[in-house]
């Protein structure tokens, strides 16, 4: 019966998102000329799939405590989570639409949720769509045949690594924000996961919901860390490629989900390794090390899930490792020429995107991931998602160390009030661009 | 937090109005014919930077009674205030890389207005012409045709930043390059040719051999599908769309293929495309008169400028020449308004006080003729390369270090 109707779930899912998938893979394997057509992907598949086969696994495992229909089909079409997450799960959700209070208007939410909602609109709207300005072309460049060189194939890497992070955890945060005006608290789904010191942490703080929808319905059931090393590792590596799959139907997301496999697999090797030698966590500079070392990881891991081929990410990663050559500022030939006399590598053609702008626009990403608290951490005193229902976010406050931090925890002042209304105004005039006329080819 | 709440919504919608108005009044992309004040928004840096979404929603707001059309080149060589058009509303909608469908889509959007161009100004790019090369500007937005546009760009961050940017500039006192009649000023090129002309076209050149010619990823050139399944629309189709519209609306067009530099012409030979570029020109003339047929009207003028020349022949200036400026071309491609205009002269048959046409400058095609032109600019051109071979070795040079580090591998076609 369970096995049944997570098949029901799992072939919905198949048909909608993989259908094309499979016919193309099996078409340029067998010769085949299968043609399915135009499949037109259900709103939130994705994730409603996910949130039910949790909660077929628990009802059969005898973990749900209710079965109120209008709250389960409310829970899983639940609007805000829809478009981009987060996993919902029962045991959080369903229990706080049966509150009564949900059905009435609670004001401090509401003014919580809406600046919420706000912090998120800016930032998809402000930074991730002006990060995208470098890395859509550059990517797109590279899938129509160029070879981007070393300063333009790193610029498109850190644009889209910052701009998937500001993407997907502005939609996190707007539906956690949407959701709160409901009085209606969703999971955090994003933990500055670019200030992960290792992997493990890494999937600890990205799409937290996920990750923890993958440990206790993929890779838990497969067996987890019970059945040895080697049994580990292949699960953790089944997991991974699975969750790759699950972004996307391409060899380039399965690439990337072995990809991060194979590095939680090596995480977990040193970890064990530095345990058998008695190694503790080292420094500071040994935390800066791993932490950069970390990030370098997980942004070639997005080359691949970015890349519209695998033959692409391999061009960007050339690019990356300056194979492609190193393009100058032709204002340099005359003091730095002399010394790259008859190697082809490096040229004096200038660089061939604006990289003053690049350099402004990276330099606010990378500050805003790596030095300023998070959207849940300046509203911790509010308690704005359900993992603080039941705290008093003592852990949360804590990492407001610095004057600047505290002074970043969001408070109902006239000034907060009016930045954030300024920014609400912002981010609506940022719903109409203009494209710029770019021209470039590498 | 109600009013907390209330406040925050109240004043976001203040702000939304605060940066309309801004934005109209400072009108950054010259479409709200909003009063232009020195020192304040006379100059419009964001037109010129946004030319495409300027030219196209002012032309529409704005339909002229004359109206050129093409790319960079007519964009900065066709000025709309040569004596031809006196007495008569003119706008210059050529922009960067206009390709063949907008140059259509900018005479479809205004046939479905009241008023249509009497008179239009064609000018034809043969690169323009290539099934493979079939894509859209990078700011090509087909929104830009809607007249919902301009309300929607009052509402828009993109406009709030060029209206800052307008501001700016004017209080410094610097000029913009775009020019209220959609004519792009020849001060573009100031900079591009601080480092001498003779660079300044082996460059273009470079970038004609490298890419244009064989753009990727098909690395390829055609005017025509091959098996009639790469595709269904091609951009010849879209040029004989645009006559058609032109003879339906009774206007009358004048279409030119530019007078660029005889050494494009031998790019174009360097890279085995001169079949493919006398095709073109047939095509061409079989467009405007199969059509003319269709509608039953005298077929519109098709003039070459892409002969060998005393125009078109020009000296360029030394290696060594920095400073030293040409009468009639920025680069190989780019044709300055001297140019331009002995075009307008030629084509409108106007006889100015103070400059002659040269005899040999533009021919006018027709089936009658197209062959025995075709003949004479083959011979012109063997007379060019015995009296250049200064210039022919140097593009020949060129082609071959191209050829070294060119993307496209396989080049399909080989020099005839």
């Amino acid at each position: 019966m369970l096995a049944g109707a997570i098949g029901v779930n799992l072939i919905l899912l198949g048909y909608f998102k993989y259908a094309n998938f499979f016919a193309t893979n099996l078409n340029q394997l067998a010769g085949t000329s299968l043609n399915i057509g135009e499949v037109i992907l259900p709103l939130g598949i994705s994730f409603f799939t996910f949130t039910q086969i949790a909660f077929l696994v628990d009802t059969y495992q005898g973990k749900v405590k209710e079965f109120n229909f209008v709250h389960y089909t409310l829970f899983v079409t639940y609007f805000p989570h829809l478009i981009a997450g987060p996993v919902l799960h029962h045991k959080e959700m369903m229990p706080q639409f049966a509150k009564r209070n949900v059905c009435h208007i609670n004001w401090d939410n509401v003014a919580v949720g809406l600046s919420i909602f706000i912090l998120g609109l800016a930032k998809k709207v402000l930074i991730a769509d002006s990060l995208a300005t470098f890395s859509t072309p550059i990517f797109s460049a590279v899938a129509a045949g160029g070879s981007p060189m070393l300063f333009e194939a790193w610029t498109g890497a850190l644009a889209y690594t910052l701009q998937l992070y500001f993407d997907f955890s502005a939609y996190s945060d707007m539906a956690i924000g949407i959701s709160l005006m409901f009085n209606v608290r969703l999971p955090m789904n994003f933990n500055s996961p670019y200030k992960a010191t290792n992997i493990i942490d890494f999937w600890r703080r990205w799409h937290m919901s996920l990750s923890r929808f993958l440990r206790d319905y993929l890779y838990i059931p497969l067996g987890g860390s019970r059945n040895g090393k080697a049994q580990r590792y292949l699960n953790l590596m089944i997991t991974m490629v699975l969750g790759g799959l699950w972004h996307g139907a391409g060899w380039t997301f399965v690439i990337w989900g072995a990809l991060h496999g194979f590095y939680l697999m090596v995480n977990h090797a040193w970890r064990g390794f530095k345990e058998k030698m008695g190694w503790g966590e080292g420094g500071s500079l040994a935390k800066l090390g791993a932490g950069v070392l970390t990030f370098l990881a997980v942004v070639i891991g997005w080359v691949f899930f970015r890349a519209d081929s695998f033959s692409s990410a391999i061009t960007m990663l050339h690019g990356m490792a300056g194979m492609n050559g190193v393009s100058l500022p032709e204002s340099l030939a005359g003091s730095l020429g002399q010394y790259f006399v008859g190697q082809d590598w490096v040229v004096f053609e200038g660089v061939k995107i604006d990289i003053k702008r690049a350099g402004m626009i990276l330099s606010l990403g990378f500050l805003i991931t790596w030095f300023l608290p998070n959207v849940r951490e300046i509203f911790s005193r509010y308690r704005p998602t359900c993992e603080d229902i039941d705290n008093t976010n003592k852990a949360l406050n804590a990492n407001l160390v610095s004057k600047f931090d505290i002074a970043l925890e969001w408070k109902t002042t006239t000034g907060n009030m009016l930045v954030t209304a300024f920014l609400f105004a912002l981010s609506v005039m940022g719903l109409t661009q203009v494209s710029e006329f770019l021209y470039f080819q590498f | 937090m109600k009013k907390y709440s209330f406040k925050t919504i109240i004043f976001a919608c203040v702000f939304l109005c605060v940066f309309i108005v801004i934005n109209l009044i400072v009108d950054p992309y010259w479409i709200y014919g909003s009063p232009e004040i020195k020192r304040f928004n006379s100059s419009k840096p964001a037109a010129a930077d946004n030319s495409r979404l300027f030219e196209v929603t002012h032309v529409l707001r704005s339909p002229p009674e004359a109206l050129i059309i093409g790319t960079s080149r007519e964009d900065s060589g066709i000025d709309p205030k040569h004596v031809v058009f006196q007495n008569h509303s003119v706008f210059n909608a050529a922009i960067s890389s206009q390709p063949f469908v907008e140059s259509k889509e900018i005479l479809q959007s205004l046939s479905m207005r009241e008023a249509f161009p009497k008179q239009i100004i064609f000018g034809l790019l043969f690169e323009n012409a290539n099934i493979f090369g079939y894509s859209l500007p990078a700011d090509y937005s087909k929104e830009n045709f809607n007249s919902s546009r301009p309300y929607e760009l009052l509402l828009s961050i993109s406009t709030l930043k060029s209206s800052a940017k307008t501001v700016a500039t004017n209080l410094v006192g610097k000029p913009s390059l775009a020019v209220k009649d959609g004519f792009r000023t020849p001060d573009k090129w100031v900079d591009q040719l601080l480092i001498g002309q003779r660079r300044a076209f082996k460059d273009n050149e470079k970038h004609y051999l490298l890419d244009n010619h064989f753009p990727l990823p098909a690395c390829k050139s055609a005017l025509v599908a091959e098996s009639g399944n790469e595709r269904s629309l091609t951009p010849m189709q879209e040029v004989r769309d645009a006559v058609a519209i032109a003879y339906r609306m009774k206007s009358d067009m004048r279409l030119f293929i530019g007078p660029s530099h005889a050494r494009q012409w031998e790019t174009i030979h360097a890279s085995g495309l001169w079949g493919q570029f006398e095709d073109w020109k047939r095509m061409l003339v079989e467009i405007v008169e199969s059509e003319a047929k269709k509608a039953k009207a005298t077929p519109f003028q098709v003039w070459d400028f892409s002969g060998y020349n005393s125009i078109t022949e020009e000296n360029i200036p030394g290696a060594n020449e920095i400073t030293k400026r040409m009468t009639y071309y920025y680069e190989s491609s780019h044709y300055t308004p001297a140019a331009g205009g002995l075009v307008l002269d030629r084509i409108f048959n106007h006889h100015s006080p103070d400059r002659t046409v040269p005899a040999d400058f533009g021919v006018l095609l027709t089936s009658q003729n197209i062959e025995a032109h075709l003949a004479h600019i083959r011979t012109d051109r063997e007379h060019y390369r015995l009296t250049h071979p200064e210039d022919v070795a140097e593009i020949e040079g060129l082609s071959k270090e191209v050829a070294k580090t060119k993307r496209c591998k396989t080049v399909q076609n080989k020099p005839s």
